[in-house]
């Protein structure tokens, strides 16, 4: 079921930075490897979730498909066309095609601006519209993330958090984009506000029917709107299956790890998945081979040789492991049962 | 969101004290220049320095139509004591000092302003060019620019500048420049590294803001990320700046005409009063020193305290202290 033409094709990308300033010798000096060649496609209408822990690479990697950073090698093509090669009405395609939602709505909005200004903002940069059209358009958008019209002229800092993302939202979906970028649309809200955004998020692509590449830290947030989910680790993408194959079966001891590390509603459920020990390594000097392999159970001498290749199981899934790859599908209880809980894995050196 | 909610992380409203926001919801909201205003009367100490200064705006504008006397007539009454007559007393010549200090106000205040309006735009566009280019070759040419001219005493650049040019003055195409003009120009080209160092570090911090990434994303030019992104959330510190560099620039004024490079007779403004009534202080004529000195230290105090209570009320930095914190511990995900 590969998508021969999906809208987003991010082939290859690479976006290293250079730790020192100077240009010359950012060429032999140490690099950040921020994103460190992933490869993924999000279908017309799908959505795809992005999950990974503080400093995987997952803001890089939206920054990067956005063309706020360039690569510094692949590409990503929307709809065909090269995004950071894109000029003249090519370019404003993309940018009216592809938007963005930022994590905290205080810090990703002008604080000097009206609600009605951030949200026309889009419209005046790419000339949509003349002002009554915008007019028109910004009383629609309001309407549409669920806000009053009377907030039309506040400034930020006297809306809520839950209301700022909203017209984050709104400001989003002003050019009427195909594709957006959520990057933890809400990560920095209250708790109470988190599940609202969610459901406005879901609503709002049912009825648009935009595609959409959900990013989080949080496999439950994502696996609430996500078709299909990519795992990254230290710049690499580690798994990528669909939400339920992902849940009911992770292969990847990383994926393992995070779906140990969603709370379940069941008192009784032993949690015998390990959490990952320690911290994420560095990305300047990224352990060898696997990068998971320090703080990976199944850990084998090749792990610490050479960079798993990805195979491709089947249900299209993508794996970046030497020990799972060759798995047949984990022993299921009661095999069928989609609802059961995953299988806990044991870990064998006990 | 409750409305209690909001105002614990915003403070205090000024504007509608007790008033729950629900219920403010539908009304306008003041506009930027009336809540400033509306903060800046609320303490006593800032009531009454924007009363000074007005009262010294006031003095330059119509000071000259107030004077009692011709401020150049000479007349036989010389060196009295302030008096109902001459409110300020008369000097050596018998001219009223009072009038003199009108036109000397107005000089004094004048160049001031006109120094720091120039400073403030010259080097708000360089700090800008700067700060936009950072690392790049524009950067280093227009920062080191400015380290050169600051690498200038004050008082030798602004006093050679006039000294120099002042007595033949400069034509410039049609205009020409006479001692004040050039006066002022000298003044503002000290001032502007001033700015031009604000600029620069505020359109990096802003730089750095997700806001900027935001309009990246959606297509935004360089021109408009400059001018209707950055700008307006630099413009705060750089009206603080502007007021304490008037203070400055005033003083700056007064000294280079106290050593009598400045302004030149039969102009006056507070530095030549000072240098023309030194020497008749020992002869306990104090009358003619004490009111431009007194003129100066209130400027340049009214100034600061405005410049301060300014950087309370405007600068996002520190207004927005709470806010930012918070921020930052939700950005840790």
């Amino acid at each position: 079921m590969a998508d021969v033409n999906p809208l987003l094709r991010i082939e290859n990308l690479r976006v290293h930075f250079p730790l020192t300033g100077w240009r010359v010798a950012a060429r032999r000096g140490p690099v950040v490897h921020a994103v460190d060649g992933v490869s993924l496609t999000v279908a017309r209408g799908e959505s795809v979730g992005l999950i990974g822990e503080s400093g995987s690479g997952k803001s890089t990697l939206s920054r990067a498909v956005m063309g706020v950073y360039r690569p510094t090698s692949g590409r990503v093509l929307f709809d065909g066309i090269d995004v950071h090669r894109a000029k003249g009405s090519a370019e404003r395609q993309i940018r009216r095609r592809m938007q963005m939602v930022f994590q905290n709505p205080y810090a990703s909005v002008n604080r000097r601006y009206t609600v009605t200004q951030i949200i026309q903002e889009p419209m005046k940069v790419q000339k949509l519209g003349d002002a009554a059209e915008r007019e028109r358009r910004t009383r629609e958008l309001l309407d549409l993330v669920g806000l009053s019209s009377r907030l039309a002229y506040r400034y930020p800092h006297e809306l809520s958090g839950g209301q700022l993302q909203r017209v984050a939202i709104a400001r989003a979906l002003s050019t009427r984009p195909d594709f957006l970028i959520a990057d933890e649309p809400t990560a920095a809200l209250d708790v109470s506000v988190r599940a609202q955004v969610m459901n406005l998020l879901v609503d709002l692509k049912q009825e648009l029917n935009f595609s959409l590449l959900f990013i989080s830290h949080d496999l439950a947030t994502v696996s609430y709107i996500a078709d299909r989910v990519a795992v990254l680790y230290l710049g690499r993408l580690v798994e990528v299956a669909s939400i339920d194959d992902l849940e009911r079966d992770p292969r990847h001891p990383y994926t393992e790890a995070l779906l140990a590390a969603v709370p379940r509603p069941d008192p009784d459920a032993a949690r015998l998945y390990r959490a990952p020990g320690g911290e994420i390594p560095s990305a300047v000097n990224p352990p060898s081979g696997c990068h998971y392999h320090p703080r990976c159970p199944l850990a084998e001498e090749r792990c610490r040789q050479e960079y798993p290749p990805i195979s491709v199981l089947s249900g299209n899934r993508r794996l970046a492991c030497h020990v799972r790859a060759g798995d047949r599908p984990a022993p299921r209880l009661g095999a069928g049962a989609g609802d059961e809980p995953p299988v806990p894995y044991i870990d064998p050196s006990n | 969101m409750t409305g209690t909610a909001n105002d614990a992380v915003n403070g205090p409203r000024p504007r509608d004290p007790g008033q729950e926001p629900a219920a403010a919801e539908g009304l306008a909201r003041p506009s930027g220049l009336a809540d400033l205003v509306a903060r800046l009367t609320s303490t006593w100490v800032s009531r009454i320095s924007l009363g000074v200064l007005m009262v010294f705006l006031l003095l330059a504008v119509f000071g000259p139509l107030l004077a009692p006397h011709d401020p150049a007539a000479m007349g036989r009454e010389t060196l009295q004591a302030p008096s109902a007559e001459y409110w300020m007393g008369t000097d050596e010549f018998g001219r009223d000092v009072f009038s003199r200090f009108l036109q000397g106000t107005r000089i004094s205040v004048f160049v001031g302003l006109a120094a720091v309006a120039i400073a403030c735009v010259v080097g708000t566009i360089a700090g800008m060019a700067a700060g936009f280019s950072s690392g790049r070759i524009w950067d280093g040419l227009i920062m080191r620019t400015m380290d050169i001219v600051l690498a200038f005493p004050l008082l030798v650049l602004v006093p050679v500048v006039t000294g120099l040019l002042g007595r033949s003055g400069v034509t410039l195409g049609p205009v020409r420049l006479t001692a004040i003009p050039l006066m002022t120009l000298a003044i503002a080209l000290v001032f502007v590294p001033i700015f031009a160092r604000v600029a620069r570090s505020s359109v990096l911090a802003e730089m750095e803001e997700e806001y900027i990434v935001a309009a990246k994303t959606f297509g935004a030019r360089r021109r408009h990320i400059l001018f209707h992104n950055v700008l307006p959330n630099i413009t705060a510190p750089l009206i603080v700046q502007a007021a304490f560099a008037f203070g400055g620039a005033v003083v700056v004024e007064a000294a280079v005409s106290f050593l009598g490079l400045g302004v030149q007779a039969p102009d006056a403004s507070w530095g030549t009063l000072l240098a023309d009534g030194r020497s008749f202080l020992t002869l306990g004529c104090w009358w003619l020193v004490a009111f431009p000195s007194l003129a100066l230290a209130l400027t340049v105090l009214t100034f600061n305290l405005l410049g301060d209570d300014l950087r309370d009320h405007l600068d996002p930095r520190v207004r927005s202290s709470v806010r930012k914190f918070s921020r930052k511990e939700l950005t840790r995900s």
